[in-house]
């Protein structure tokens, strides 16, 4: 029967031994023969305005085949342009009136296409191109190859930290399944670019030398086979050294609402440090537009402006997250929880830098601890991460588990860690010596702890659960040991006053003791001191904001 | 029940006019609504689309007014793709406009076509849709029980517009909606303009408008046909064409028909399978069997091959009535006693017609020069379909065998305005016993009564 398709380059017999329809192949899939390689890929032959974005998207689908494609070069100089800040992203928004008749034409094809961001070259002066959910990234219709090659030369220099930071949080997505690139172009772009770069240990890259930028509208494997994809707000990684470090340090400084959204100001004035708040109507996506990013643009000038050992302003009446609440708002009406500080940890690429890396420096790890702010900033400082609790008490600290606000924290006090010495336990326990031999009390509130003789505040009072002695008491715990090395018998009944064995059960009773004993040990140069005496009397409370309390002691042979 | 066509740029129109002449010839139901979009609305091929054969406005067979531009017209004007969009007041604009589109593409004078750059007609389709004109033009789609889409997936027009256009018609019908895409079915000639569509062009933009094809519109549509010309193949009825660099009048081809085929095809074949959405049409090129088309069922009890007939018969038999068109008018411009002198081998029944329909003999001239212009049309009209069928298909493919009637009437014809054969078989056979008389309180018009008896010629033509 000489029957034959009428179709070009189709050369499958028909079905069927009659004239009439069939279906081409199994009536869904393109035949091999019409299935263009990527070195056939033009982009103005597509029937969309979004042609270069579609095109770069296919080439990306067959990268292994792309060589030197042009599109799959550009996004390669884009993708690793802005990892490593040869390339700058600027927020963009097709239903400005910036866009005019273009803007609305291209919504009209495609609604979700309204945010994306353009990709600039560092001085803002070239646009390279745009992102599109689809393929991350597609290249300008007119830039010329030298133009290309000035960036991948930019790049050169930093192509390494630019791959360790996309790898770290490839992984990220990896880890919370919204990583596949057979369901998503782009990521397999982003697949043969890293190759086998291994994500550093802990993603530590990401925590601490990495800030945000974007948040770019993408396309992400959803688990889902009958919607394998869905839409989130995603930040891209860009690298910078030392970048968690200095966010500590501007936690640091007293937040203010100004012109540049929450602003973080120097003692000079100067503004070292922004959040982004920006001013929305109804029907605009405030986190596509910038809510919650942060520009810092000096790491050094972050670090100047605010010295280790002050009050964080995070916790508390006026403290960063009363101020970031507008952003936690908008994230979780897009899905995206910020508690427990672990679910956001976990999921760094959907928050704004603000955000995660608050919930970096609350959750540490994993349970929700809290550190002192001589341990943020020594550890951080030195390039050691912070540890989670079952690590921290390996490293010979204590941890309390406690109510605050509703939600469960932990403190975690340490006095040293990977050859770092912090001195929490020992500073709180010169605090809690100076109160049991009398040159110190509670204040009448139990706010502080302060001294007889000048009324000195020897605690650090901040609005969440920690229990942090004032800057002096760590400087004086660092020196030698001064007379009390020669009471050996009030120092052991200093422990034994603080000592759970004796029957201490408060949720803060278990640090106390560790606190006294590390004191003990020092004071008396000694490697233990053995509890045994009289027990102490009662001397108030230290009590927290968050309505935890430190049930003080003192000596019961000198007290009046 | 009623259907849409929607035709998109000139390869849609050419299927539009396959389906026009096959719903004037009764092979598919009269209850198709066209609406044609192309840009270019001044040339041959949009002008025989909007006045086939003469019929316009309410005539129209698929009930069609004027072809749409997908973008303002006047507000265009003679500008270049870029100037559409691009100002001085809004570099970000400009800005993302340079970088989506080349300088090429940006040079496009859309006003004369896309010049094979679908990613130029999808843009100007999308500034174009936001205008009330085309939503006025696809309101109607609520009402239609299915509609189809036609056009190529290799041109500028079609390709950039057909995906949008879905989008746009779902606004209104969510009815079942099927697609009838051409892939090449012509060549171009090399030339050595740049902005030349050439055959290297078509072929590029069939594997891309064949890959988003796959990629985006087959999943919206209920199920679709793809139809091409295969390389290599030169049958009695497939033969390639070559157009000339900027021809931009109606090319008849065998594989239009096949995609108006689709029509009755589609919705079948979505029945017994809806898990299909990609079809292709399978030609036997065995000689006894390439014209299936003819043969096999329309909408119609007659198949195509002897409605096709009908009209090669109307066409022959009126063609001999015009052609006695001053015998005629002499005849009732005279007085009435030189008339009852005479003869009229045209028979009683129209002569009854024509005398009931008229007040007096001074008037009847009049009413027969009406009747003969109107006559006039509805050749034009049924040479409308025949020289297309005899374009696509060879005439021995056409005719009818043992045609005892049709060979008698050719033969007449050789001798024009005196064939014995024609005013016997229309006096004795055709009109016989059938005139259209007066009625009481209503006349009927010269139209009417032309009409009539040419309507008569054409069920005869039928039935025989």
């Amino acid at each position: 029967m000489p029957l034959f398709p009428l179709l070009h380059s189709y050369d499958q017999a028909p079905s069927g031994v009659r004239p009439g329809l069939f279906p081409i192949l199994d009536g869904k899939t393109i035949p091999a023969a019409w299935q263009p390689t990527p070195a056939e890929y033009d982009p103005v032959a597509f029937p969309t305005p979004f042609a270069r974005a579609e095109a770069t998207r296919l080439v990306l689908t067959q990268v292994e085949d792309a060589g030197p494609h042009p599109l799959w070069q550009q996004f390669r100089v884009m993708l690793l342009g802005v990892a490593s800040g040869a390339l700058e992203l600027a927020l963009s928004d097709l239903a400005t009136p910036a866009y005019d008749n273009f803007g609305s034409a291209l919504l009209r094809v495609d609604a979700e296409a309204r945010y994306f961001c353009r990709v600039l070259s560092s001085d803002g002066s070239t646009t390279f191109g745009a992102t599109y959910r689809t393929c991350l990234f597609w290249g300008h219709a007119r830039r010329q190859s030298q133009e290309w090659d000035q960036i991948h030369h930019a790049i050169l220099p930093r192509e390494k930290e630019a791959l360790q930071v996309l790898a770290d949080w490839r992984q990220a997505l990896r880890d919370v399944g919204r990583w596949d690139g057979r369901v998503c172009g782009w990521q397999r772009g982003v697949d043969a670019v890293v190759g086998e770069t291994p994500a550093s240990e802990g993603l530590r890259t990401l925590h601490e030398d990495t800030r945000f930028v974007g948040p770019v509208l993408l396309e992400l494997p959803s688990g889902d086979p009958t919607e394998p994809t869905s839409l989130e707000l995603v930040h891209l990684p860009r690298h910078a050294p030392g970048f968690a470090r200095a966010f500590q340090a501007l936690c640091r400084l007293e937040p203010k609402l100004g012109a540049e959204g929450i602003e973080l100001r120097a003692p000079s004035g100067a503004v070292v440090g922004a959040i982004a708040l920006p001013p929305v109507g109804a029907d605009t996506d405030a986190l596509a537009v910038g809510l919650g990013g942060l520009k810092l643009p000096s790491v050094p000038a972050a670090l100047a402006a605010a010295p280790e050992g002050g009050r964080r302003w995070v916790d508390g009446p006026g403290g960063l997250l009363e101020l970031l609440e507008p952003v936690r708002v908008a994230l979780s009406k897009r899905g995206h929880m910020s508690s427990p500080d672990a679910h956001v940890v976990k999921h760094l690429p959907f928050y704004p830098d603000a955000i995660r890396l608050l919930a970096k420096t609350r959750a540490r790890v994993a349970g929700g601890e809290t550190y002192s702010a001589r341990a943020d900033s020594l550890l951080l400082a030195r390039g050691v991460g912070l540890p989670d609790a079952a690590a921290a008490e390996a490293a010979g600290g204590v941890t309390a588990l406690v109510e605050a606000g509703g939600r469960t924290a932990r403190i975690v006090l340490l006095d040293s860690l990977d050859g770092v010495e912090i001195l929490d336990l020992r500073a709180l326990g010169a605090v809690l010596w100076a109160v049991y031999d009398g040159d110190a009390r509670a204040s009448d509130n139990g706010a502080n702890v302060l001294t007889v003789e000048s009324g000195r505040p020897m605690m650090t009072q901040g609005p969440g659960p920690t229990l942090d002695p004032q800057p002096w008491v760590y400087d004086a715990v660092s020196q030698a040991p001064g007379g009390s090395s020669r009471r050996l018998a009030t120092l052991q009944r200093f422990v034994a006053s603080y000592s759970i064995e004796a029957g201490r059960a408060g949720p803060l009773d278990g640090i106390l003791d560790r606190a006294a004993r590390s004191f003990a040990r020092w004071a008396a140069g000694v490697a233990e001191v053995t509890p045994m005496g009289r027990q102490g009397v009662a001397a108030g409370k230290y009590s927290l904001p968050i309505g935890v309390e430190a049930r003080l002691v003192r000596d019961a042979l000198t007290s009046v | 029940m009623s259907r849409a066509l929607i035709s998109v740029g000139g390869t849609g129109q050419h299927v539009a006019l396959a389906v026009t002449r096959l719903v004037q010839m009764g092979a598919l139901r009269r209850d198709i609504k066209l609406i044609a979009i192309d840009p270019d609305t001044e040339t041959p091929l949009p002008q025989l689309l909007e006045s086939p054969g003469g019929m316009s406005a309410d005539r129209h067979p698929l009930g069609m007014g004027r072809v749409f531009a997908p973008f303002d017209v006047t507000r265009v004007g003679k500008k270049m793709f870029s100037e559409m969009f691009v100002d001085a007041d809004n570099p970000l604009e400009q800005d993302l406009f340079e970088a989506m589109f080349d300088g090429n593409s940006a040079s496009i004078p859309v006003y004369k076509g896309m010049f094979g750059t679908p990613c130029v007609g999808a843009t100007v389709f999308a500034e174009g849709s936001n205008g009330s004109a085309l939503q006025d033009l696809l309101k109607p789609m609520a009402t239609q029980s299915s509609v189809f889409l036609c056009g190529s997936v290799v041109g500028g027009t079609g390709a950039g517009v057909i995906h949008k256009l879905i989008a746009e018609v779902r606004r209104y019908n969510e009815k079942e909606m099927f697609g009838v895409f051409m892939l090449p079915w012509f060549s171009l000639p090399t030339t050595g303009a740049a902005d030349a569509i050439t055959d290297a062009k078509i072929q590029r933009n069939t594997k891309h408008g064949v890959k988003y094809f796959y990629e985006h519109t087959l999943p919206r549509l209920t199920t679709s046909l793809l139809l091409g010309y295969p390389q290599g193949r030169n049958t009695e009825l497939l033969k390639p064409l070559t157009l000339g660099a900027g021809d931009m009048g109606e090319h008849p081809h065998y594989l239009h028909l096949v995609a108006a085929r689709a029509l009755v095809d589609l919705p079948q074949a979505h029945t017994a399978d809806r898990g299909v959405k990609a079809y292709a049409m399978a030609h036997d090129e065995d000689r006894a069997r390439e014209g299936w088309l003819l043969d096999d069922p329309w909408e119609a009890d007659v198949p195509l091959r002897g409605l096709v007939r009908a009209q090669r018969l109307l066409l022959n038999v009126l063609t001999f009535i015009l052609q006695n068109s001053a015998k005629m008018l002499a005849f009732y411009q005279r007085g009435a006693i030189i008339r009852s002198l005479g003869s009229f081998p045209w028979g009683s029944d129209l002569h009854a017609s024509i005398t009931s329909n008229t007040p007096g003999n001074a008037q009847q001239g009049q009413f027969v020069e009406q009747i003969l212009r109107e006559l006039e049309q509805v050749r034009r009209e049924a040479e409308f379909c025949v020289s297309w069928a005899e374009q696509v298909f060879p005439l021995k493919m056409l005719d009818v065998s043992s045609d005892a009637l049709m060979d008698k009437l050719l033969d007449g014809s050789k001798k024009g305005a005196d064939s014995p054969v024609h005013w016997p078989y229309l006096a004795d056979v055709v009109w016989k016993n059938r005139p259209l008389m007066r009625k009481p309180g209503a006349t009927q018009t010269a139209v009417d009564v032309a009409r009539h008896h040419a309507g008569l010629v054409l069920a005869a033509a039928k039935g025989a």
